[in-house]
């Protein structure tokens, strides 16, 4: 958070960057490939800016540093990967291919069981809406029925008794 | 009642964005005519028009505070952008909708590009009518110091929906690995 207030030395150059950034994003929809997003990264370094005031979450998304989109092409071709995302600096510790590989695995398991959960709970979260909708319009499908039924006999015995009430009735008065 | 916030817990929005809290006010959302129930999903092009709010409560003088808010940005595997403001709105009596509120920050149309994001819209009620300023970004955003900054306690409502991008695939990917 702390990089946003180095944005002012860095306007001139960000805004024609920005340009090319949101005229591509606005062609396409998906995410563009990564190596022109890991040469982007360089010149970013993590700021944000603001283009005409709006600064939008996909533009954001490109902009920042996550690995996930790149964690696909590991089984792939781990090595390439690597050094076309500019992560080798934070390789050169484990400089063994073997312990890299396990590291990535792990990482990778990890971010599965952490997906898997998030999708649990979603699943989970659903259902539990759903079975109370459920509940809810059997509830109120209930009392509405109920409320029909009382209404409609108390329109029944009015029935009865008003239109008696309301006719004239013509009687013999006359002496003969 | 109780139900209700079990989603919330579930889905993980009580946890992420907001604390326990009692449901007092009702809230009813729809996107053109297709109602926010907790978990439902909503594809960027049903949301791109911001939705009806129907807030409830009893009484025209009491004011409330809406906030939509993406604690899943830019990807829930990694929400470093945590929680991104999509809107912002105050001064909304009660019984009215949210055209009748004070736009602090216009509605952005959500447009997850990773995985599944939780949408989350969240009602406070107002002491009264004071100045509220809008943060200067959106992201970043934190929904429960906003509320201890203008007094606004603990949420009256909440709901959220999940969305993803327009062509996304139920989250999973299209490579396998």
């Amino acid at each position: 958070m702390q990089s946003w207030k180095r944005k002012g030395r860095r306007k001139k150059k960000m805004e024609e960057v920005w340009k090319d950034m949101s005229s591509s994003i606005a062609l396409h929809q998906d995410i563009p490939p990564t190596p022109s997003f890991c040469s982007f990264q360089h010149n970013v370094n993590s700021t944000t800016t603001t283009l005409g005031g709006v600064l939008s979450q996909d533009l954001l998304a490109g902009v920042s540093m996550d690995p996930f989109p790149l964690a696909s092409l590991v089984a792939d071709d781990p090595f390439s990967a690597l050094s076309g995302a500019g992560f080798e600096s934070s390789r050169k510790q484990l400089p063994d291919p073997r312990v890299d590989s396990r590291e990535r695995r792990k990482k990778r398991m990890i971010k599965n069981r952490e997906s898997a959960a998030r999708s649990r709970a979603r699943k989970q979260a659903y259902t539990n809406e759903l079975e109370n909708e459920v509940d809810r319009l059997l509830n109120e499908n209930h009392m509405l029925k109920r409320q029909y039924e009382q209404l409609r006999l108390e329109m029944a015995a009015h029935n009865l008794i008003t239109p008696c009430k309301r006719k004239l009735y013509r009687t013999l008065t006359a002496p003969f | 009642m109780s139900r209700a916030r079990d989603s919330l817990v579930v889905g993980r929005v009580i946890g992420d964005v907001l604390e326990p809290f009692v449901k007092r006010v009702s809230l009813r959302i729809n996107y053109a005519g297709k109602e926010i129930t907790n978990g439902r999903e909503f594809k960027p092009s049903e949301v791109v028009n911001q939705p009806r709010v129907e807030v409830g409560g009893n009484d025209l003088r009491t004011f409330y505070t809406l906030v939509m808010v993406d604690p899943d940005a830019p990807s829930p595997s990694n929400p470093h952008l945590r929680e991104y403001l999509q809107w912002l709105v105050v001064d909304i009596p009660g019984t009215t909708d949210a055209t009748f509120g004070r736009e602090l920050m216009c509605y952005e149309p959500p447009r997850p590009t990773m995985g599944i994001h939780r949408m989350v819209l969240v009602l406070f009620q107002q002491l009264g009518r004071e100045t509220v300023y809008p943060p200067g970004w959106r992201q970043n955003f934190n929904t429960k110091d906003f509320a201890e900054i203008y007094n606004l306690g603990q949420p009256v409502a909440a709901v959220y929906f999940n969305c993803q991008r327009e062509s996304g695939s139920g989250g999973r990917r299209m490579y396998p690995i």
